[in-house]
This record gives C-alpha cells, structure tokens and sequence, in this order.
C-alpha cells in the first residue's frame, strides 16, 4: 500500500472552504427509466419499504425557473426519496423532457447520476460556489426553484472531474414573505409495507 | 416480515447449499436422515459421520428441545472422521431433494434462526424466538442490511487525476493506495465464473469521514472493467455493510441475491458486490466481511509531485 499526500493540490477560496467540511452524503440520486417498478426490488433487497414521492413540474408550489444546460426548459419528473442508515436515496424518473434523468439513462443506462452535499447553503454561499465552479469550467447542468421558492437546487457537471457523477446543492432562498405551505405539490407517500388485501 | 416468511426464505436458502453437504462422508445416508428425522436415528452415527459442515448440526442442536437430541449433536465429534467417499455426491443430492419436504424445512430453518441466539439472550437457553430472529439477523430478514455508509466505490480511469480533483474540490489529500494484482487476489469470481482480475484503489475520506474509494482496473475483466466499458467513470457500488464472514456466506446464498463479484484479500477479509444493477437502477452494492488483521502500509510518499 501506498499513501498518497495531495496537500499541494488542496486549494480553494475561503468561501467554499465549507466543501471540506460536508457532514453527509445527503442522498445518492439514482436515475432510473421507472420509479415505481424500482421500489419493490428496494423492499425485498434492501429492506427499504416507505419513500416520499414527489412529481416536480413546471406550476407554482412545485418547479419554477426550471433549467437544463443553461436554458429555461418546461421540464416535469417523478421522484421518490428515503433515508437509508446515515444517508439518502433519491430514484428520478424523466417524465417531462429535457431532463438529465432521461437523458442519461438513454446515454449510459440507469445509475447514480449525483450526490448531494449540502442542503442549506445560504445566497452567499451559492453565488462563491457558482463562480467557483465556473472558474473550473465545471457548469450547471440542471437547475430550478422549488418550495415556493424557498429553496432552489443546482447539479454541477462534476462528471469529468470526480468520476462520472454530478454534485448537488440546495440554496435555501431568503424570502421577503416567509412561504406558506413549503411542501411541494404532488407529493405522496409510498408505503410498502402495507398490503394490499383483494379478499375483501 | 413474519416468522413464516423468514421461515420460507431460510428453507429456498438451505436447500441450494450443497456446497455445505458436499463433505460428507461414508456414513452420508445416516446424516441425511437425521436432517430429515433427527429422532430416528442414533448418536453413534452421527458421531461417525465426520460433518465437516458443523453449523447445520450444530444449531440443530441449539433449537431442538429435547434433551436427547441436544445430547446427540453436542457428542458428535463432527470433525474427526476422514469425509471423502462416493456416497458424497450422493448423500448431498439426496439432502437436498429432501429439502422440499416440511420436516426438512422446519430443521433448516432452526438453522437460520439460531444465528441470532448468540447476540440475543433468550429465557429459555438456546432457543431463540423467531420473530426476533427475523429482525435481527441479515439472512433471516432476507435481504442486505445498510448500516452506515462505509464507502462510495468510483470506477475511473486515471486514478491519480482523479484523486487530485477530489483533493481540490472536497479537501480529500490523503489516499491510501492499494495495487491488487491478480496474484494477490484469491477465489475472485465475476459474473458467476471464476476470474482472474486486478485492479488499483485510492481510498480516501473527507475531514468529516466521508470515503471515496477510486478504482481503476488494470487486470482482466472485472465489473470494474465491464463498467468502465459501458457506463464509463462513474459510482459502480456503495458499500454501507459489513459482516462477519459467515454471515456473509450465508447472504450470498439467499435466493433474492446475485453476486456479480467477490474476492478475497490476503488479510483474509472478503468483498462481496451483489448485482442489484437491474433491481435497484444501475449500481452494485458491496458487502464486506470484517476483518481482524490490520493492514500496514508498505510504503508512504510524501506530498505529491506536480
């Protein structure tokens, strides 16, 4: 075994110095063809019964200023999200195109498409990681407002640099008026371990 | 999951294992019936038997209350007898064509549950409730249990840029690098054939323990090679289970399961990727078996040379 010491290579402004410090992986989202015939295979392999489903489209309380390589697109998919141990799984499903769901999925099949590494990040924090990012010509892939705009979420194309996945973060949005109901419409719970009972 | 349905999943998981009733020996025939019918038949040929697959006796021992029984399986001196014979292939053919009937079921599911018993103390000594069993036990639960997050595994194919971006964005400067060459390597199999594969890994982790471990395959055709090929760089695996050895053979043995990749190390440790691509959406997840022996470096290099 080797020990390799990339100090040297350890460089960065202080206002991303917080990348250094992520706590979690928040969630490993998963891009899929098909959301719903993936749960039950998380049921009998991994144990994992109930998800939070979500389907984002363009409509206010849901996705607004939804973007795709920089250009505003009217984009829609499925989501479904749990907590697994000490981290998250996400599966996405295009339903809407263009999405980088669907697109990957048709490029190289289902697979982790990114990891998310921060949640709250507050305004000043995103535009630091924006410009940094930029300086590394790493860009957003995709992008949009969500909870009411409470919240908005960026992929950086990190596929090049850290092998093969997009890194997520979610600024928090400080609003002039505290949102109402931030929980995004579409949204329902999957439980499996009920059963369905045809006998009745 | 009810105790019935660990139940059902232990017997499918049993009765494929011949590899465990592949050892037996002249007195096979006497073993087989005891499985099937433990009181019919008499210490002595038990004991003769030479089982080289004590764990099946063992815990049938452990579950079975009568105190004739348990007599009879604590007195077999299970490994003494020589075990090879041409009554092996037959026996264990035997064996397993006799797991499909009820009596057979219920013993090798006393098996299975009784793995638990050694973590959870009970009223009754040796008996182990099964619902408890079910909920405590991986194989009895019947699927693969996340724990904590252990590792993301990154296929890529230049191993040191990749380190060193990952030592830029996230502050991961320290990589622990391991070169597994085919030699050191042992039992590998890929996609259910045995394989001869080599690969190099850079683990690291973040301040706060996050673990990347990069991989890059140099050897063969591995799941690494076929997802480099495929996929291109990208997470092949997480890792977010460990186990003991033998609780991790008796995952891979589960019905539900496929495994796409397992090697051993020279430490003596296992690493197991169950192929949950189809399943799950695309990646594999990794089992590792725990490993008592430490692994020194052999060698440490200083900071990187730009």
């Amino acid at each position: 075994m080797r020990l390799w010491d990339l100090s040297n290579d350890d460089q960065r402004p202080d206002a991303v110095a917080w990348l250094t410090r992520i706590p979690k992986i928040g969630h490993f989202g998963v891009a899929v063809s098909s959301v719903m015939d993936k749960l039950p295979g998380y049921a009998s392999l991994l144990g994992v019964e109930r998800w939070t489903g979500v389907h984002f489209r363009t409509a206010p309380g849901s996705l607004e200023r939804s973007t795709f390589k920089g250009q505003k697109v009217d984009n829609a998919w499925l989501l479904a999200i749990t907590d697994v141990a000490d981290f998250g799984l996400e599966l996405l499903q295009g339903t809407r195109e263009p999405t980088d769901y669907r697109q990957t999925v048709d490029r190289i099949g289902e697979g982790i498409h990114h990891i998310l590494v921060r949640r709250d990040l507050s305004d000043a924090e995103g535009r630091a990681l924006h410009a940094w990012m930029e300086s590394m010509q790493i860009g957003v892939v995709m992008s949009g407002v969500v909870r009411a705009g409470a919240a908005e979420f960026f992929y950086f194309d990190t596929r090049a640099a850290l092998g093969g996945y997009l890194l997520e973060v979610i600024v928090s949005h400080t609003l002039p008026e505290p949102p109402g109901d931030t929980n995004p419409v579409g949204r329902f719970e999957l439980d499996f371990t009920t059963r369905g009972d045809l006998s009745r | 999951m009810s105790a019935e349905r660990c139940l059902q999943r232990a017997t499918l998981q049993a009765s494929d294992r011949e590899a465990w009733i592949e050892a037996f020996g002249t007195h096979a025939r006497a073993f087989a019936d005891a499985v099937t019918a433990p009181d019919a038949v008499a210490p002595v040929h038990l004991a003769a038997a030479g089982i080289d697959a004590e764990r099946l006796f063992a815990l049938v021992g452990q579950d079975i209350e009568s105190p004739k029984q348990l007599h009879r399986t604590c007195s077999a001196d299970w490994r003494s007898a020589s075990l090879a014979s041409t009554g092996t292939a037959m026996a264990a053919r035997r064996l397993s064509s006799k797991a499909t009937s009820s009596s057979t079921r219920s013993v090798i599911g006393i098996r299975v549950l009784s793995f638990s018993a050694r973590a959870e103390s009970t009223a009754r000594p040796g008996r182990v409730p099964r619902s408890a069993a079910c909920e405590n036990h991986p194989v009895a639960m019947g699927h693969i249990p996340f724990q904590r997050l252990c590792r993301a595994n990154v296929v890529v194919n230049d191993l040191r840029a990749t380190a060193r971006n990952y030592a830029r964005m996230l502050g991961v400067t320290q990589w622990a690098v391991r070169n597994w060459t085919p030699d050191r390597l042992s039992h590998s199999q890929a996609y259910g054939y045995r394989a001869h594969f080599g690969y190099v890994t850079a683990t690291g982790a973040s301040s706060q323990g996050i673990t990347f471990r990069l991989i890059q395959p140099t050897h063969g055709f591995s799941t690494f090679t076929e997802h480099l090929i495929t996929h291109g760089e990208g997470v092949h695996s997480i890792c977010a289970t460990t186990l003991e050895p033998q609780t991790l053979q008796e995952l891979t043995a589960l019905e539900e399961l496929t495994v796409a990749q397992a090697t051993a190390f020279p430490d003596g440790s296992t690493s197991v990727l169950f192929d949950t691509r189809q399943a799950l959406g695309g990646f594999y997840v990794e089992v590792q078996s725990a490993t008592s022996l430490p692994q020194p470096p052999d060698e440490v290099v200083g900071p990187f040379e730009r």
